[in-house]
């Protein structure tokens, strides 16, 4: 399970450390239940300050995908009572991308399309489903 | 002499592996220069690495060759200089031929394109981030050395003592340091990833584990057999010691590199981290690394990284301390090899002059004195020696201990005892020492 942080990207790096969990949760890569590195471990590992991951759990933690235990760690555990906001939030990004793409240009059919293969590109890396 | 010349074999022979490692892939590194896999075949880049390793031999050759002027050296001062100045070439030499080459390569590389994957993006494997801790070797492997250590205190042996917890501390500090070494990816695998960081991290820890230990128990073996050592005894067991743990580590290092390479070779998921950016030769600069220090990427160890500031600390720290050590070791011998004893001589004390262990008593402590012509002999317990001089404290057979101002091909020899204490001087002809005999015998009577 990768993580690659752009040190130089646009994007702050506490959220491409977020998304990268996001993405290893969704993809299976991260089972339920399966525990993440200490704050102080990944810090030190990716070469960045400890605040910094600590936003970013915190921002899992906030949204529901990790649960922080203050001698275990942190762990992998998905739930929707944590984020009352599911699934509106997200049809609004979602929504948003779509309207994106067929802004520059792609159709109904393509889009579908490419749905359809991030889906089984995503769901192939974890294994299963 | 004998020492002189392992010495130089030793250095040349360390310093040609290390620079000939830089010829070797380390996690698609050659010559400083990251390639991916399919250029590291290229007949052109084949061409530059073998190259570089005669131009190497030559330069080891050259380098040894330059390191006879040093047997020449009869002084210490002198010899610590010549050493310093041929160490110090010897190394820029090495640091340039491969930067010539490095250059050759990176031209190479830039007119195909080899960049290997993208700039500025550090990669990290999640799950040895989470495996890590549990990777190296226990720490409590280093209680035996501990106890032998605190033995040798209760036992009465401080010297070893003290030298021993030093060398725990020292390997200790170095095991933290390998233990903590970080998670990078270098496959898609995590499985690969973690086989490497095991590799790693076991052998690093397991080798200052053993050293640590293996130290400690050489130091009471040390001090149950030669509990009245001779200087050159010791000498020579350190020289030893420091021979073997050369080895143990050059050793463990190439070890690791080769369980790494072949675990690299079953995986076929493996990616390239391009970092070419952040060095300069062996200089590492990196803003975006808060570590302090990262894993050399050739040669053996660790260097600082100049990106931040307490690397940057640490870094010209060390530089300025070794500077100010050489220096002032260059100057203390350089009092010793130069200066010439003498006597002042008055009606109630007589002082000795002399670099560092100058030393006076009263005239009345004066018991005899006599001329000797053969200086009885004697080992060093706390003083400097040459083939030329002898200064210091001295336990001299048949006397006990004593203090020695002579130089040693030039008899004869002032005795002079006192309570407890004798005193061999002269000066550096026969005739001073004639004189200053004279004066003395006056006083005496």
């Amino acid at each position: 399970m990768l993580i690659s942080l752009d040190m130089t990207g646009e994007e702050p790096l506490y959220l491409q450390l977020r998304n990268a969990i996001v993405l290893a949760i969704g993809s299976k890569s991260l089972q339920e239940g399966e525990g993440l590195p200490s704050v102080r471990q990944l810090a030190e590992d990716l070469g960045i300050n400890a605040m910094t991951v600590n936003k970013a759990y915190t921002l899992l933690k906030d949204q529901g995908f990790i649960e922080i235990d203050r001698r275990q760690g942190a762990k992998v555990m998905v739930t929707r009572e944590a984020y009352p906001h599911f699934p509106e939030r997200w049809q609004e990004q979602f929504t948003l991308l779509i309207a994106e793409g067929h802004a520059r240009g792609l159709g109904r059919e393509e889009l579908l399309e490419m749905y359809e293969t991030l889906c089984n590109n995503l769901f192939q890396k974890g294994g299963t489903d | 002499m004998f020492v002189q010349v392992t010495t130089i074999l030793i250095i040349t022979c360390a310093l040609f592996l290390s620079f000939r490692s830089a010829a070797t892939f380390r996690k698609n590194v050659v010559l400083n220069v990251t390639l991916p896999p399919k250029a590291q075949g290229d007949p052109r880049v084949q061409k530059i690495i073998s190259d570089y390793k005669k131009s190497n031999v030559l330069l080891s050759l050259v380098s040894l060759g330059g390191g006879t002027v040093i047997l020449l050296a009869r002084e210490v001062s002198i010899l610590l200089l010549l050493f310093t100045v041929w160490v110090g070439l010897s190394l820029i030499g090495g640091v340039l031929l491969s930067n010539v080459y490095s250059k050759k390569l990176m031209r190479l590389k830039g007119e195909e394109g080899w960049w290997a994957g993208p700039r500025d993006v550090v990669k990290v494997d999640l799950i040895v981030s989470r495996e890590k801790s549990k990777l190296p070797l226990s720490r409590l492997w280093f209680i035996p050395a501990l106890l032998i250590v605190l033995g040798l205190f209760g036992w009465g042996q401080p010297a070893f003592a003290f030298l021993g917890l030093g060398e725990v501390i020292l390997f200790y500090l170095l095991y933290r340091l390998s233990a903590r070494e970080p998670a990078r990816a270098y496959s898609e695998d995590s499985r690969i990833n973690l086989a490497l960081t095991r590799v790693s991290i076991r052998g690093w820890t397991l080798c200052w584990v053993a050293l640590a230990n293996g130290h400690a128990c050489f130091l009471l073996f040390l001090a149950l057999f030669f509990r009245y050592a001779q200087g050159s005894v010791l000498g020579l067991a350190s020289f030893l010691t420091t021979l073997a743990t050369l080895f143990a580590v050059v050793l463990t290092g190439s070890g690791i590199q080769r369980k790494q390479n072949r675990l690299l070779q079953t995986s076929g998921s493996n990616f390239v981290v391009d970092e070419d950016h952040y060095w300069r030769g062996l200089l590492y600069n990196n803003p975006h690394d808060s570590r302090i220090m990262v894993p050399k990427r050739f040669g053996f160890g660790m260097t600082m990284n100049l990106g931040n500031k307490k690397g940057r600390a640490v870094f010209y720290g060390t530089v300025i301390g070794v500077g100010v050590l050489l220096l002032g070791l260059f100057f203390v011998f350089l009092a010793l090899d130069t200066s010439d004893y003498a006597l002042r001589i008055a009606e109630t004390e007589i002082v000795v002059q002399a670099p560092l262990y100058g030393f006076a008593f009263a005239t009345e402590d004066i018991k005899s004195v006599s001329l000797v012509q053969n200086l009885p002999r004697g080992t060093r317990t706390n003083g400097a020696e040459t083939s030329r001089y002898a200064i210091g404290n001295y336990a001299v057979g048949g006397y006990g201990p004593s203090k020695l101002y002579v130089y040693k091909n030039s008899p004869p020899y002032i005795y002079i005892e006192l309570d407890n204490l004798h005193i061999f001087f002269n000066a550096k002809t026969a005739q001073q020492t004639r004189d200053y005999y004279g004066k003395l015998q006056e006083m005496v009577r």
